[in-house]
Formats: structure tokens, C-alpha cells, sequence
């Protein structure tokens, strides 16, 4: 780890200037992932503005019935507040599932939203990689990609996102608010705060240097619709999806789905909303291989490899299961 | 008596306090910092250390490589050959050290440090059709490499029924959790550890040979140990890295292997590919068992699991081969993990022996009664007791055996398959010389030393117990002191719980009254 | 702001303030069994997997490896060493010990600090994933499951999971 300088924001606009004008800067959350990196030798900041002090640590619920949750509130915090476990439940499960207790005591929305790819290669200095070092190869594609991704990949990056609540975020059409250096606010649809690998698997989302998440805004739930999060892991606690998924569903009188939405965690590298899946079932009451179909119709661009194949098939039962029965316990 | 009665471990207050100490919680004024940079490459030369880098920050005091580090004498393995080579024989070996006077410069100068190789074609894979596979003349444990009774492929071709099948095992790691850890201080030629280990006296001797000196001028003290499952057996690479440093530094050194050196520093068991045939009688009875073990060891020390071994005691044939084949790879030395041999091997058998009942349409049980062997099968050795019938058929018993369906996978609950299976397993129980001090004391109480460790077992607290007992006394007369190898010679973990009850027994006959009485016991085999 | 790669920090651990000049590297958990000497809290993978450096800051489980110093400045720290009261040892040290919680001890003092937290968190009102709604739980009421999945961010490699568990719901119930 290279030894650093380390500042305690106290006031957001003074940050942003000072990690927009120091190019080896970096904010610091709860620092359960940044911490971990910069022992791995992956992350060498020289400037650490700690940012967990800021007034972003609340949870607001509004009149008008959406949410804006504060990028500085830890995740512990986020799913014991009684509003998000009643009216968004999928965000609080989504919670719930990742990591371990000590980590979501800790951990910040904004830093679990911005939280690195966990692929083995990305995170060993010793093995090229050209997200961590440009140029220098994937060793995944070759080698070890079980867990990674098999949608939204490229020939130079098949790293998958890691984290469980943005998958949540993203079945909610969640609107991630940046805090620009010059202090404008500006609004990204939590679809698009990731970028895909592409040829620049280095650049990860579309935030600029300085820039600052200070909140999520959540809108409204739809009236009567039921969300929950589900996650298919190796382990019963303590480890990332294998594959996951987070609904928002709702059937009319007739039992059709008049509003369903679908996130999937575990197959790309951001949260995978299926939007052809959407278009094909919503206005049916469709049975379990309608539900598979399309699923997998989502699934028609993607880039499976060798030993990460199974996570389509798996992705088509899971949805399935999960509109069978949507109040179903997460495991 | 208080064996067999449910007494809290002694140390049970100090480690829910956080007051017991690991052998790198020592305080120790002045000590140094030791981390270890580990070959990045499988097969190799190293060809230039670059400390530059490291060393520009003023708190790294030193980078050893094998240019600058002083000569070594033979170890137990060779992977304690550490820096004496540029040879590199596995990813992760130690190819570097850097010292520092803090943990954070010690981490970051191992991140400067710039190795540069001649990088050679490895192999890494365990493949039964390797060209290079060794037939070993023994295993660990002293049993052969290869044991042969009557004619295995004869017996095969004429059996009515023969299953065959094949086992594999992947590499497993022991990871404790607490690391490998150490603090080396030298005085003159006598060095002293704080240790993180399965048995100061073994580590002392491994020293003693490596340093070239009497294992008596290596004290090892190791009160509290947080677990080992065979990865402390013997010193590894980064503790003797330590010595090292301490030596070239003149200072104490301590050093705390990371989790992911656990990986490559302290490998566990190696993969193992068992190759099983079984050939028997429509009855049940056993006419031919043949257990191919195939399994690596490094390219520089041969270390051979004996993962047959199981197969010469468990059941009845006359014809039985067992066969250990070796490839040699570009991996760290495997090492003692979780009941050597005996885990990997006894998968492979028993598994088999259920799915030659099902070829056969017999009881997995039945078959196992049916080839209980009179003897060992393959030495003839007629055993002391052989409760496994016993066992089986009390268990059987027990958990209502004769009601269950038969087959397998019947039942699917949820994402589970239930059925029914039989397993045995054996494990050796070891006997070796040990030591133990005991002195009656003026004022009635009696003190115990022996160079036991206990490593979670609750070998302390037995060991007390058993003196007690011994001496006649209620515990809390007795204390014991367990964890240096100045106690003497004794066994690994665990293995002297009776010679410290027979040593007190001898210091109470000879303690008759006052002054105070030592009574020292040569070593002998223990109960 | 700083310009400096280290600096002075006052950390109250266990009620006392402590004054500490470090650099801005040393995570808490090297602070306190490199600087201040309290060697209760153990490293077991520096990387926030294990839980064995748990320990309570303003009262919540963290992992000590992955909070920096500099970042708990000024904040409560509460280690293992901290719970007794003086020779009385705290009901859930009492338990681990009475129920065998433990072998070699290198994770308990880690399993005692989050126990602790996570009871706290129960207390609070936070559900877990092994409920089947979202609802809180009383201590006194979490069942073995809702035990485990809280505690499942502290690994025992010499499996005494039986009796932490069974330490855990005693306390739990009060």
C-alpha cells in the first residue's frame, strides 16, 4: 500500500474540488472495498477524502411517495429503516443478502454502487489484466470465469458487478444523483451509471473525476405491486450471486402482469434489467416455459463461455421461480 | 478422577478476554518486520532482484534474495531451503524478504521489489498419462510405496463382478485461522523463537538442522496456538525466512504469513486420483482389490501421500496391490493435511465397496461384514482389537438401518437428494517417545512440564487432568506447563497425553516428602 | 487537510483515550495490536472475510482490518479486552466458556465482539436474510437459523460452531 495523505471532508464542495484537481485522489466511504484493494496493491491512491462525515447519511421519505436515500447511509442502516422494508422490500432483501454483518454495518450506498468487479485477476497485480492494467490481457477468458459474466462482456473484459443492492436499484428504475465539482447536481438513471467494458474496461461508470453520488432517488412503487430479491449463491450466507434477481411485479384482476420488472445480478457487468423479458410477458399470465423463454430471449446477444454457460438456464429457472411465487422466502 | 468429567479448558478465561497470546503478540522492543515476495512465475531462474525501490523508503532496512542471504544446511523439506538458490521451483516460492521497521513499509517494499526470470515450461496439472509419473519407494508415514499379495489382474479377469471406478480429491488447504506466524531473535548462536506450531520440540530440531546447530540452542516457545490441521508441522518457508532476517539484521524479527501466502507458502494436501477396482463373488466375498493412487509432489522434495494405506488394513482379499504413483510438479511441496492419506483414500474405498453392494444387489452393510479380515490383509499382522463389525452393526442398529430404502437418491427435498449410504473410516493412533517433567513442590502442590502444544485440542487441560489424577490430588493442586521445546523431546499435538500421567505417577512415589523432588523420564513409548 | 503521510490521532478504545502518532496506512486493527498493544483483537485474513478482528465502533461490528485509523479518529472503540468488569467476566465470556464456544480461541475474540453487535442489531429492530419476511426480531426470539446468518460474517476453521451458537442464544435469551 503507498503510503497516502487522507483528509476528512466536512464540506462536499471543497471534496470534489480537491479530488477533481488531484488526479491520484480517491473518496472514502466505509472503505470495506477500497481498504481491501489498496492492500491487494490493485488501487494506489496518494489522496484519500473521506466522505462518510457528509450530510448524506439519511433516509428521506417524500410526500409524493418516493425516496431519496443519502449516498453516505450505511447499508445496515438503509434496510432496518421501516419505510424501504414496507414499500421496497426488494431493496432491503437486496441488502440483506450481500456480504456480512460487520461489512453492511459499514459499507455506504454510494460505495456499494461504485464497488469493483471481484474477479480473481482484476484483484492479483501478479496476473494481467486490462481493466487494472491497460493492454495487458484478460486472464478470465482463458482462465478461471466461472463467476463472471456471460451479457454485456467484450473480448477485452468479462468481469461481472458484485454488488446486490444496485441490482435492486435497477428493478425500481433508480436515479442516482452526482454532485458535480462545480456543485451542479446532476441525475444518471442507475441503467446508466455503469458502462460496459467495451475497449476501456478501465473506465467503469460515467462519473468524471470529483465526481460525488450524494444520493439514490427511488421513485414511487407502483400501487399493489410486489418486489422481493432472490440470489442463488454457492454458500447460504456470505458469498456473491451466482446469479440473482430483483422483481417488481403486479397482475391485474385477471391474474395478467400488468407491471413486471426484472433485474438480474451475477451475469453482467452492471445490473441486467431484461427488458425484452419485460415486453414479452407483460399483458399474460404466463406458465413457467413461457416465463424460461423469455427469459432466455434477453439472453440472445450474450456471450457465454465455457464454464459460466449454466448461469442462462439458471437465470431462466430463477425467474421462473420467482413468478410462481413472489412472496417466496429469498433462499 | 476428573478425566471423562466435563472441566472447562484452563485457558478458556484467557481466550475469551483476549489475554491468551499467539506467538505473534509478543512484545518484543526493537523487532523488525518481515514479509515475503513470492516467485511470480512457475518454473524458473531468478535472474535479478531489484530492491531499489524498497529500499528508498528509510524504514525498509533490508531485501534479502538468494545473493545476500546467508548459507543454510539441509532442512526437513526442502522448500526450507530458503534463498540458498535461484532456482524457482513453484509460484509462491520465496524469492525475496524485505525487513522494515514497520508493517505497512514491510508490505509496500515486497510490492517494489522487482523480480525479474528466466521462465522455464511448467507443469501444474495432475495427469495420469504424465511420462515423468514415479513409482516412490515409500510414503509418509514409512508404509510402502507398492504392496503386492497374490495376482491382482488374474484374480480381476476371473471375478464374477468387478467394479471400477475412479476417485478424485482436489487439492485441500489447511488455513487455520490464525497464519503462520513467528518471532526469531537471535543471541549469539542460540535463537529463540515465539512460535506458531503443532510441536516446539520438531521445530526446534528442524532449526537446529537448517542453522547447523544444536537443537538445544533453539528455545521455541508456543503457549497458544490458533489452529493448524498439519500446516505447522514443521517450519515453513517464511518462518525460517525470519531466522534469516534476524540473523542478517542482528535484530528480533517477526513475520505473519498473509492469508493468500497460506495458499502458496504453506500448500495443504496434494490432489489425489484414486483408481479403484474391486473384484468379488456373487456371496459378497472380496477376490481382488486394487487401489491406484496417483498424486503429486514438488519437483524439489518428495513428500508422498499415503492414500492407500487404509486399503492394506480394511477388508478381507487375497489378492490386493496397492500402488502410490508420483508426479512431479511445479507446486509448492504438499504437506501433512487433516488425517493424511487416510481421508482421500478411504473416500475412494469406501465409495467403491457401496457401489460393488449395489452391482452385486447386497447390502452395503452385508458386504462389509462378510470380508471382515482375521488379520491385517496386506501383512498377515493379526490385530491387538478390531471393533469394526461391532460398530457397524451397532450403528446399524441404531439408526434403524434395515428400514431404509435402499436406493439411492429416493428422495429429493427441496434442493437436496437424500438416500442411504455406509462409510467406514480408520485412523491411526501413533505412539512415540516424549518427555514430561514433573516436581512435587514444598507446599503439597505438584507442577508438570511437557513440550506438548495444544493447538485447540484441549491438550492442556487434559494433560492436567491426567496428572492429577496420576498424582491423586484434586487439579487444582497441579499445574501444567505445556509449549517450549526446552520441556524435551515429546510428540506432535496431542501425542503425550499418558506419558505425563506415568512421569507424575513416578515424581509422587519419588516425592515422599519434603524438599522438593524433579523426576525427569527418558523417553518411551506412551499409551 | 493534511499535507503529512501520517498524523496524531486520539482513539478511545475501551473507555480510555488514547493518543497515537500513526501512519496513514495503520488500519485499527494494526493500531491496536501494534501500537497499543491490545493483542486481543486477532488478524485472520486482513481482507475482511473472516470477522476475527471484530470489534465494536460507537457501538456497531466492524471489521478492524478495514477501518483506517485515521478514519476512527475521535471515534469508540470497543475491543474483547474491554468487556469484563475487572475480574467479572461479561455474560456472553461467561457463556462462551460454559458452553464450550471455542478450541483454539484465535476467533473468538472476534465472535464475542459481533455477537455482541448483532444483538444490538436485533435489538434495533434489522431483519436478516433468513427471516421469511422483513419483520424484526427480539433477541430472545432468534432462532438457531437467524443466529447463523447473522453470525455467518465470523468463520471457526475448528467448527465450534455448535457451541457459539449455543453461547449466542443463551445470552440472546436473556
Amino acid at each position: 500500500m503507498r503510503a497516502f495523505r487522507y483528509a476528512r471532508a466536512s464540506d462536499p464542495g471543497a471534496a470534489a474540488t480537491l479530488v477533481a484537481g488531484t488526479p491520484d485522489a480517491a473518496y472514502l466511504g466505509g472503505g470495506t472495498n477500497l481498504v481491501d484493494l489498496m492492500k491487494l496493491g490493485v488501487l494506489r491512491p496518494g489522496l484519500l477524502v473521506d466522505v462518510s462525515g457528509l450530510p448524506y447519511d439519511v433516509v428521506e421519505h417524500r410526500p409524493d411517495g418516493s425516496v431519496l436515500i443519502g449516498g453516505a447511509v450505511r447499508n445496515a442502516r438503509l434496510a432496518l429503516d421501516e419505510g424501504i422494508r414496507r414499500r421496497y422490500p426488494a431493496v432491503a432483501r437486496a441488502v440483506l443478502a450481500g456480504a456480512s454483518g460487520q461489512i453492511r454495518s459499514q459499507a455506504t450506498v454510494a460505495g456499494n454502487l461504485l464497488q469493483r468487479t471481484r474477479c480473481p485477476y482484476f484483484q492479483n497485480i501478479s496476473t494481467p489484466c486490462n481493466k487494472r492494467e491497460p493492454g495487458s490481457g484478460c486472464s478470465a477468458i482463458p482462465g478461471a470465469h466461472r463467476d463472471l459474466a456471460v451479457i454485456g462482456t467484450s473480448d477485452s473484459c468479462v468481469a461481472s458487478h458484485p454488488s446486490d443492492l444496485a441490482v435492486a436499484l435497477a428493478a425500481h428504475d433508480a436515479v442516482v444523483q452526482v454532485r458535480r465539482p462545480d456543485g451542479i447536481e446532476r441525475l444518471v438513471p442507475i441503467h446508466d451509471l455503469h458502462r460496459l467494458p467495451g475497449d476501456t474496461p478501465w473506465i467503469e461508470t460515467v462519473l468524471e473525476p470529483g465526481d460525488l453520488i450524494t444520493g439514490v432517488q427511488l421513485p414511487a412503487p407502483p400501487d399493489g405491486a410486489l418486489a422481493t430479491y432472490r440470489k442463488v449463491r454457492d454458500r447460504w450466507s456470505y458469498a456473491f450471486a451466482v446469479v440473482s434477481v430483483a422483481a417488481v411485479l403486479r397482475r391485474d384482476a385477471g391474474g395478467r402482469l400488468d407491471e413486471v420488472r426484472l433485474a438480474l445480478g451475477g451475469v453482467a457487468p452492471k445490473p441486467w434489467r431484461l427488458w425484452a423479458t419485460e415486453r414479452l410477458l407483460t399483458g399474460t399470465d404466463p406458465g413457467d416455459d413461457e416465463v424460461r423463454a423469455a427469459t432466455r430471449a434477453a439472453f440472445a446477444d450474450a456471450r457465454p463461455l465455457p464454464d459460466n454457460a449454466f448461469k442462462i438456464d439458471l437465470a431462466a429457472g430463477l425467474v421462473a421461480a420467482v413468478l410462481r411465487v413472489p412472496d417466496g422466502a429469498g433462499r | 478422577m476428573t478425566a471423562g468429567t466435563g472441566l472447562a479448558r484452563l485457558e478458556g478465561r484467557d481466550k475469551v478476554t483476549g489475554a491468551a497470546r499467539y506467538a505473534y503478540e509478543y512484545p518484543v522492543d526493537g523487532v523488525l518486520y518481515v514479509w515475503p515476495v513470492g516467485a511470480t512465475v512457475a518454473s524458473g531462474t531468478v535472474t535479478d532482484v531489484d530492491g531499489s525501490a524498497a529500499l528508498a523508503d528509510p524504514a525498509v532496512v533490508a531485501v534479502l534474495d538468494h545473493t545476500n542471504a546467508p548459507r543454510l544446511q539441509p532442512g526437513v523439506t526442502a522448500d526450507q531451503s530458503v534463498l540458498q538458490s535461484p532456482t524457482v521451483a513453484y509460484r509462491g516460492q520465496v524469492v525475496a524478504g524485505v525487513v522494515a521497521t514497520t508493517i505497512e513499509a514491510a508490505r509496500e517494499g515486497a510490492e517494489q521489489v522487482l523480480v525479474r526470470y528466466a521462465e522455464h515450461p511448467h507443469k501444474v496439472t495432475l495427469d495420469s498419462d504424465d511420462p515423468d509419473i514415479v513409482l516412490p519407494e515409500v510414503t509418509n508415514a514409512g508404509f510402502p510405496g507398492t504392496s503386492v499379495k497374490g495376482d491382482v489382474d488374474a484374480a480381476l479377469d476371473a471375478a464374477d463382478v468387478v467394479v471400477d471406478h475412479v476417485y478424485t480429491t482436489p487439492p485441500e488447504h489447511n488455513n487455520p485461522m490464525e497464519t503462520v506466524a513467528t518471532i526469531a531473535q537471535w543471541d549469539g548462536d542460540r535463537l529463540l523463537l515465539h512460535d506458531s506450531n503443532q510441536g516446539p520440540a520438531a521445530v526446534a530440531t528442524a532449526y537446529g538442522m537448517l542453522w547447523g546447530i544444536p537443537s538445544e540452542q533453539v528455545e521455541v516457545v508456543t503457549e497458544h496456538v490458533g489452529g493448524g490441521f498439519g500446516s505447522k508441522v514443521w517450519p515453513s518457508p517464511g518462518s525460517v525466512l525470519t531466522t534469516v532476517a534476524a540473523r542478517v539484521t542482528g535484530r528480533p524479527c517477526k513475520l505473519m504469513l498473509t492469508r493468500q501466502q497460506m495458499f502458496t507458502m504453506v500448500p495443504g494436501r496434494t490432489a489425489t486420483r484414486s483408481r479403484i477396482r474391486l473384484g468379488a463373488r456373487p456371496d459378497g466375498m472380496l477376490t481382488a482389490v486394487d487401489h491406484d493412487a496417483l498424486q503429486y509432489t514438488s519437483v524439489i522434495h518428495e513428500f508422498v501421500e499415503q492414500t492407500g494405506s487404509a486399503t492394506r488394513t480394511m477388508y478381507a482379499a487375497d489378492n490386493l496391490r496397492i500402488r502410490h504413483r508420483l508426479a512431479r510438479l511445479n507446486l509448492p511441496t504438499p504437506r501433512v493435511m487433516r488425517a493424511p492419506g487416510k481421508t482421500p483414500g478411504m473416500f475412494a474405498l469406501e465409495s467403491a465397496m457401496d457401489e460393488l453392494a449395489y452391482a452385486l444387489d447386497l447390502d452395503p452393510l452385508a458386504l462389509r461384514l462378510a470380508n471382515e479380515p482375521a488379520s491385517e490383509p496386506a501383512t498377515g499382522q493379526p490385530f491387538d482389537g478390531r471393533h469394526l463389525t461391532e460398530c457397524l452393526t451397532t450403528g446399524a442398529e441404531r439408526f434403524g438401518w434395515a428400514d431404509r430404502d435402499p436406493t439411492p437418491a429416493a428422495r429429493r427435498h427441496g434442493r437436496w437428494l437424500f438416500g442411504t449410504g455406509l462409510a467406514s473410516s480408520m485412523y491411526p493412533v501413533y505412539q512415540s517417545g516424549s518427555t514430561a517433567t514433573a516436581r512435587a513442590e514444598p507446599d503439597g502442590t505438584f507442577s508438570v512440564s511437557v513440550a506438548a502444544v495444544d493447538i485447540g485440542t484441549g491438550a492442556r487441560t487434559v494433560l492436567w487432568q491426567l496428572a492429577a489424577d496420576a498424582f491423586g490430588v484434586p487439579p487444582e493442586r497441579v499445574s501444567i506447563q505445556i509449549g517450549r521445546a526446552s520441556y524435551g523431546a515429546a510428540a506432535l499435538a496431542g501425542g503425550s497425553a499418558g506419558t505425563a500421567a506415568r512421569c507424575a505417577r513416578r515424581a509422587r512415589s519419588c516425592a515422599g516428602g519434603w524438599p522438593s523432588t524433579a523426576a525427569r523420564c527418558p523417553p518411551t513409548a506412551s499409551r | 487537510m493534511t499535507d503529512q503521510l501520517r498524523g496524531e490521532l486520539v482513539l478511545r478504545v475501551n473507555g480510555a483515550d488514547r493518543v497515537v502518532s500513526l501512519d496513514n496506512r495503520v488500519t485499527l486493527l494494526d493500531a491496536l495490536r501494534e501500537h497499543l498493544g491490545l493483542t486481543g483483537t486477532k488478524k485472520g485474513c486482513d481482507h475482511g472475510q473472516c470477522g476475527a478482528c471484530t470489534v465494536l465502533l460507537d457501538g456497531q461490528r466492524a471489521n478492524s482490518c478495514l477501518l483506517l485509523a485515521v478514519a476512527v479518529d475521535g471515534r469508540e472503540v470497543t475491543t474483547v479486552e474491554g468487556l469484563a468488569d475487572g475480574d467479572d467476566l461479561h455474560p456472553l465470556q461467561r457463556a462462551f466458556i460454559a458452553h464450550d464456544g471455542f478450541q483454539c480461541g484465535y476467533c473468538t475474540p472476534g465472535q464475542i465482539c459481533s455477537a455482541l453487535g448483532m444483538l444490538a442489531e436485533a435489538k434495533e429492530g434489522l431483519p436478516s436474510w433468513a427471516g421469511g419476511d422483513l419483520d424484526g426480531i427480539a433477541p430472545a426470539d432468534l432462532d438457531d437459523d437467524e443466529i447463523r446468518e447473522r453470525m455467518s460474517g465470523n468463520l471457526c476453521r475448528c467448527g465450534a460452531y455448535a457451541g457459539i451458537v449455543a453461547a449466542v442464544r443463551e445470552v440472546a435469551g436473556g
